[in-house]
This record gives structure tokens, C-alpha cells and sequence, in this order.
């Protein structure tokens, strides 16, 4: 049995609905055939291709042999770049109205990152965000003559693995639990040079933030995805701010509060999805809120003004956090 | 007095961010303390996330409470490195005085 489904023409961090319409239709293949049409596919952004790397694989162990037809050669072209098609040997390429040809973006894009250890997050966050940041030629490399100052790469860089770290130990911790064993984070960053911004996406296939924070008190009135990105974005939520879990762990809530503001320090922008709901929030204050196809998992798209990314100050951000203050009894040398 | 080097299990000799890397450290920490001694964390050359911290140092107030940072002295910290350290004890104490149940 042949299935035949349409790929959108933008699968991006504001138009993911089609592409977790076909996820959904998808979802209960076992050993049959699909046939995605992606003559019309335009343009993918990182947190689409996370997305699409999910699908892949999903539709991978499930037997379910994938034809991309008409998928357009500079795509291809780009999803090659990205690894996107690597370990999937469920794809077929029908159709193709020429020989492929690799698109040299190496200077401005990551290949994607399947994360499945919480000891491998760290390693991962260091060289993705040291690999994009070394792709923005305005930032600079040059080192303080005295030693005393990071160079501005330096200063971008720390940022950005930041954000890394704490999304993926986020995806790999919270989003294993409640039976999630399996799952697994997705990693993309692009570097958009005409537009001066630095795209990242993390997504992970785990139990989603209403899960995540269902037992929280003050879900208890609405019970709804949106509800909970909503609180999931407030500083000092979560459910296991006191009880202990593997490995002896309790955590403070913040992790995701300060990544997204990092990103709105910069004047970019950021957009989490989970379960049915997703929120996108912009330096300016405008924030949004639309129904989407399901996603179990959690997705954070954060778009960085790249000219800005030298001048976040973690500090700054942290010590605006409610309640912070300085504890006189820590001592410093 | 025993000193930690953190750079020395960083990855890249500079990224301390994730919680999982934070475990041996402080099951070194809490040996050391066990013993009587006091304890010196070098953050020198190191980044961290306040995951990290929170992991290393927030639980060792939730579990000892207050007094256990005159056993801890923090050396070399950057700037970013500070203020985190002020944020997670501040927010660990007040989960404390609040008598919130720790299990």
C-alpha cells in the first residue's frame, strides 16, 4: 500500500502546521510505502529540518519506505549539507530532473545533531555554538594584547553554548521522563547572513511541558499545552523544584527562562512548541499564541540578532531574574 | 583545605553546563566536606550554566543547608560566574526558609 502525501512549500519555526499534519497521518505506518510530494518545497529553517529528522526517523523504524519525489535539487542539495537524510535508508529519491549537486553553504550552517546522552550534551553544545559562531564574519576573533578581555567570539560563543547546554540538558533530562526513555534531542543552527541573525532549534521527542508540569499547582485551572509553555517560560517553574530524581538531581526552573531572554537581549526572537500549542515571543514585546498540529515533544526555535551576540550579559539577565540577591555569606577569592 | 580545579573536567577545558557533569565533582565536594575539610571550587578559564551550579552547589544547600557554604570558598569566578552563584543560594535558602520539603 502506497500513501501520498504533500510536502508544504516552508516548513519554519511559524509554519510547522502542515508538516505535523503529516507526522500525525503518518503516525500508525507500519512496513507500507509513502510518497511525499516536495515539488513545491521552497524553504526549510532549522527548526523545520529538526522537525523533518524526527519524521525521517520515526517513519525509518517503522519499516515505511519514503519516497521524496520532484524533491528539488537544491534542497536535496541543502538536506544533504545538513545530514539530514543521514541513517535513513527508508528514502528514496524519485524523480530527480538532474544529477545531484552539493550546495556549498559550509560557511554559513551545522549539520544536525541527534543527541541521546545527557554526557554528550555538553561536547555538543561547546562545538555547534564554537562552529556557527566562527561562520559570522563581523564578529571578531582578535584577542585582547593583554590577555585580560575574550574576544568577541569568545563572548558569542559562551552564549550561545549556554543556551545549548541548558535546552539539552532540559530535552534530555525533563523530556525523558514519565516514560520517555527513548527520547531523543535533534539539534540545527544556521547563519543568515543578508539578515544578520543566527538561527538554533532544538527538539526533542519526549513527554512535552503539560506532562512535564501537570502535577504544578497552578495548571491546575487550564489544563492546556498553551498553559503550560506559558508557565514553563516563568522563572522558578517546575515540578521537581524539591523532589529528587535520577541521579540524585532537583532543579530550579530557569534554564529555559534565561535562554529565551538571552535571545530577546539580542533583539531576536524565540518560538516553543509543544503538544498542540505554540508560542513565539520578539525583542519588541509582541508575543503570539497559535494552535498547531501535535508535537509530544517539546521544540524551541531562538533567533539571535548576530551583530548583538557579543554584548549578552548572562549576568545581567540572571540578575533580573525575581528574587535574585546577593548572598553575603558566599566567599570569593 | 582541598582545591578543585574545575577547568581540569570541563569539556574543552571550559564548558561546565550540563547537570550530569556536575555529579562527581560534588560527590568529591560532600567526601572532602565529610572529612572536616574546607573546600576551594577554582573556576578558573571555565564558563557555566546555572544548571551546572545549581546542580554542584544548590543541592549541597539544599542538603546541608546554610552552613555549608563556610566550608566552600569560590575562586576565579568571572562576573557571569558570580551572579549565578548568588542566584542559586539565594534561591536554594529561600526554598529553605520557606520549609519546603527537600524529598
Amino acid at each position: 500500500m502506497r500513501s501520498n502525501l504533500t510536502i508544504p512549500p516552508m516548513i519554519t519555526h511559524r509554519r510547522l502546521g502542515e508538516m505535523l499534519k503529516i507526522r500525525t497521518r503518518t503516525s500508525a505506518m507500519t512496513d507500507e510505502e509513502l510518497c511525499l510530494d516536495c515539488a513545491g518545497l521552497r524553504w526549510v529553517d532549522p527548526a523545520g529540518l529538526c522537525l523533518l529528522r524526527h519524521l525521517i526517523q520515526s517513519l525509518n523504524e517503522r519499516n515505511v519506505i519514503v519516497h521524496l519525489r520532484d524533491l528539488p535539487l537544491e534542497m536535496e542539495s541543502y538536506m544533504r549539507r545538513m545530514d539530514l537524510f543521514a541513517d535513513a535508508p527508508n528514502l528514496r529519491f524519485d524523480d530527480r530532473t538532474g544529477s545531484y549537486a552539493r550546495n556549498d553553504l559550509q560557511g554559513n550552517l551545522v549539520e544536525l545533531h541527534d543527541v541521546t546522552r545527557v554526557d554528550d550534551s555538553d561536547a555538543t553544545a561547546l562545538r555547534i555554538a564554537r562552529t556557527i559562531v566562527a561562520q559570522i564574519p563581523t564578529i571578531s576573533t582578535a584577542t585582547d594584547p593583554d590577555g585580560m578581555c575574550p574576544s568577541d567570539a569568545e563572548k558569542a560563543d559562551k552564549s550561545i553554548a549556554y543556551v545549548f547546554s541548558e535546552l539539552l540538558d532540559n530535552a534530555l533530562i525533563h523530556g525523558r521522563r514519565r516514560g520517555y526513555t527513548h527520547a531523543q534531542a535533534t539539534v540545527a543552527a544556521q547563519y543568515f547572513p543578508r539578515r544578520k541573525r543566527l538561527q538554533i532549534a532544538i527538539v526533542d521527542d519526549g513527554c512535552g511541558l503539560l506532562q512535564s508540569l501537570q502535577s504544578h499547582p497552578r495548571l491546575q485551572d487550564g489544563h492546556s499545552h498553551e498553559a503550560a509553555i506559558r508557565l514553563a517560560l516563568e522563572p522558578r517553574v517546575s515540578c521537581n523544584r524539591d523532589l529528587r530524581y535520577a541521579h540524585d538531581s532537583a532543579n530550579q526552573g530557569v534554564g529555559l527562562t534565561v535562554s529565551t531572554r538571552l535571545a530577546l537581549a539580542s533583539g531576536g526572537e524565540f518560538t516553543i512548541y509543544s503538544g498542540d500549542s505554540a508560542y513565539n515571543e520578539d525583542a519588541n514585546g509582541r508575543a503570539a499564541t497559535w494552535r498547531t498540529a501535535g508535537w509530544d515533544g517539546t521544540g524551541v526555535f531562538i533567533e539571535f540578532c548576530s551583530e548583538r551576540l557579543p554584548t549578552i550579559d548572562v549576568s545581567q539577565v540572571v540578575a533580573a531574574l525575581p528574587g535574585f540577591r546577593q548572598v553575603p555569606g558566599l566567599h570569593f577569592q | 583545605m582541598t582545591t578543585v580545579m574545575l577547568a581540569e573536567r570541563a569539556v574543552g577545558g571550559r564548558l561546565l553546563g550540563s547537570r550530569p557533569s556536575a555529579h562527581a565533582i560534588r560527590d568529591l565536594i560532600e567526601a572532602t566536606l565529610q572529612a572536616g575539610d574546607q573546600v576551594v571550587l577554582d573556576f578558573a578559564g571555565t564558563d557555566v550554566t546555572q544548571s551546572f551550579i545549581d546542580e554542584l552547589v544548590g543541592v549541597l544547600v539544599l542538603e546541608r543547608g546554610e552552613d555549608v557554604l563556610q566550608s566552600l570558598v569560590f575562586r576565579n569566578c568571572s562576573p557571569d560566574t558570580q551572579t549565578i552563584l548568588h542566584f542559586v543560594v539565594s534561591d536554594r535558602l529561600d526554598q529553605l526558609s520557606q520549609s519546603r520539603p527537600v524529598h
